[in-house]
């Protein structure tokens, strides 16, 4: 038994201090509840969930619009949802279906909503501080686009958009629901500098702690004997080494060819503070 | 024969450390004086009292006064070993190294490293044949080289095939074999390489205090061995002078030819630590000149599951914490 507990001791050590500090923060965290912020825009409507296109229960968009009125104040930041589910291209009158007419148009969209229900937390207007997804379901317009402002335009880069975008395109296909609570909460960590909180998960880490016991035993449970430590040089007479011929002589030579199947990726883009004709900062996905 | 203090009658042991025969009675260095008289294989030299020896042992411990005695008939004519490393090792020493690469393998029984089980080691001159060869080594074959590139959407492969022809001789120094039946093959390969630097004549001084046996076989007997391990340390240097190559193919019979240039009759030192666990013998052998150590440790199996599991619980407890705290923060 003590052999047991010396030979685990560092192990041990390290779980009781790990343990402690986890204890302490979990009680520091509870104590100290998150900074709330006072809306300075009133301007704006009560409503943050627009589920046009019903692809939320009624209870699911309750539930979204009370979680993101306590992660609005908790951030100082109004995060919009609008769902829709029609063709754009009827509303601005284009005709081509492409990329770019694409993209304009969801961001045109997504804009003129949130500007034109004066959103921002603390101010309208582009320098208002918040977010709008907007997720068109039509069957072939259908895309994600965030518009943001302020300070929201100011931490999300246009590849942290990218990612997020690509997170909620792939929930949203089981789970519309899942897929826009990941977005306020993404937005609440990124915006409370809670951005770190990485999720591991206790599955794979079961399995790592199931793999390092199963190779701890495996090592232990069938001793070695010991290792070969002679080379093929070990008897070899110093410097007895010779060739008499050493010859490498190309007697032939043939090329062939292969054609490469690229996969071409779908499309996808966004565009910064300065991308042309955009009045906000955002993103797009379509698909 | 028996090695005898002149000062106290005591007897003298070729003591590793020193490098020096020392009598342990009265701390007396090269006071050793030979005594063949009265020698026989069935008793002993010194106090009379009968002992038992097999057929190849050369040197032995008498049970009843603890003398070591080296058989005479069996070290020399024919049985005259050209040469020998000496202890490098003392049982002291052995101890040392045991119980430094040991200390850590909490599964070994308790008293696997006790004083007393230790002291029941043995040190063992083993009787080796070692083989000079002059070898040569033909390979007549092909093999590919491979170049890849990428223009627009096709991939090109060149394929450059080569004949490759190499003549290689080289010359082995001593490849050793032991002649010991008592001795496990498998075993006392790994105990190589010993240092040749250190190889002397053969002197009947250095075999005082410790165990040894004649050759069991004589070296035509023992020479299959050899003959492999030089074919296939001189296949692998051939091996090693084609490089660069894929797919490298012969279809002639690669050949290797060796030629026997000289052979010499060899003790070298082992320590053999012989320990029961469980009605199951565990021999270490451990290599009287460079401490090498071979041999399996007995272990026990239940104690390691236990272990393991609490491997596996304080690790995975230890995750999760860490997850915990990531989320926290
Ligand atoms: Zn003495
Ligand atoms: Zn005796």
């Amino acid at each position: 038994m003590k052999q047991y507990f010396s030979y685990f001791k560092w192990m041990f050590i390290v779980l009781g201090v790990l343990a402690v500090i986890t204890g302490v923060v979990a009680a520091a965290n509870a104590l100290t509840a998150d900074n709330t912020y006072v809306r300075g825009n009133k301007e704006a409507p009560e409503q943050r969930v627009y589920d046009y296109a019903d692809v939320l229960t009624s209870a699911e968009e309750k539930d979204l619009e009370e979680l993101i009125a306590k992660r609005e104040s908790q951030i100082g930041c109004d995060i919009v949802l609008v769902t829709i589910d029609e063709s754009l291209y009827d509303i601005y009158g284009i005709t081509d279906d492409t990329d770019a007419n694409w993209e304009w148009s969801i961001t045109e969209y997504a804009e003129t909503f949130y500007l034109d229900n004066n959103y921002g937390f603390d101010e309208t207007g582009t320098e208002g501080d918040g977010a709008l997804l907007l997720h068109n379901w039509h069957p072939v317009e259908k895309g994600l686009h965030v518009a943001h402002g302020g300070k929201v335009w100011d931490h999300y880069s246009d590849s942290m958009i990218a990612d997020l975008l690509d997170v909620i395109y792939d929930k949203a296909k089981d789970d519309p629901y899942e897929a826009y609570k990941y977005y306020v909460e993404n937005m609440y960590r990124e915006m409370s500098g809670k951005a770190s909180a990485i999720n591991l998960n206790p599955f794979i880490l079961f399995i790592i702690a199931v793999i390092v016991a199963a190779i701890f035993i495996a090592t232990h449970i069938k001793p070695k004997e010991g290792s070969k430590t002679t080379t093929s040089s070990t008897y070899v007479e110093n410097g007895s080494v010779k060739f008499n011929a050493q010859r490498d002589e190309l007697i032939n030579k043939y090329v062939t060819k292969r054609v490469i199947q690229t996969s071409s990726g779908g499309g996808g883009s966004s565009g910064g503070r300065s991308s042309g004709g955009s009045r906000m900062g955002g993103g797009s996905r379509r698909g | 024969m028996v090695f005898k203090c002149k000062n106290c009658g005591g007897n003298v042991v070729y003591n590793p450390e020193r490098h020096k025969m020392h009598c342990p009675y009265c701390d007396s260095l090269e006071s050793e004086q030979k005594e063949t008289t009265g020698e026989s294989l069935t008793t002993c030299i010194n106090c009379g009292g009968p002992i038992e020896v097999n057929e190849f042992t050369s040197a032995s411990q008498c049970p009843y006064c603890d003398n070591y005695i080296i058989f005479d008939e069996r070290v020399t004519g024919e049985y005259t070993p050209h040469l020998i490393i000496p202890f490098v090792f003392s049982k002291e020493r052995v101890k040392l190294l045991l119980r430094d690469k040991f200390k850590s393998c909490v599964f070994a029984p308790s008293d696997f490293l006790s004083e007393a089980k230790l002291n029941s080691m043995s040190g063992m001159y083993v009787p080796f044949w070692m083989y000079d060869y002059h070898v040569r080594g033909v390979f007549d074959g092909q093999g590919n080289k491979i170049r890849r590139w990428r223009s627009g959407n096709t991939e090109y492969t060149e394929t450059s095939v080569y004949h490759i022809y190499r003549d290689m001789e080289v010359d082995f120094d001593k490849m050793p074999v032991d002649s010991s039946d008592a001795m496990p093959d498998a075993t006392m390969d790994l105990m190589e390489p010993y240092d040749y630097k250190a190889l002397e004549a053969f002197k009947e001084e250095y075999m005082s205090g410790f165990f040894a046996e004649r050759y069991n076989q004589d070296a035509l007997a023992g020479e299959p061995r050899a003959v492999d391990k030089a074919k296939k340390d001189a296949e692998s240097i051939l091996k090693q002078s084609i490089s660069g190559y894929v797919g490298v193919h012969s279809a002639l019979n690669n050949q290797v030819t060796l030629q026997r240039t000289d052979t010499n009759y060899a003790l070298l030192p082992v320590w053999i630590y012989n320990y029961k666990y469980k009605g199951e013998d565990y021999r270490f052998h451990i290599n009287g000149q460079t401490g090498k150590i071979i041999g399996k440790v007995p272990v026990a199996a239940k104690k390691v599951w236990g272990y393991g599991a609490t491997v596996f619980a304080s690790l995975f407890t230890i995750m999760m914490l860490v997850r915990q705290l990531l989320l926290m923060f």
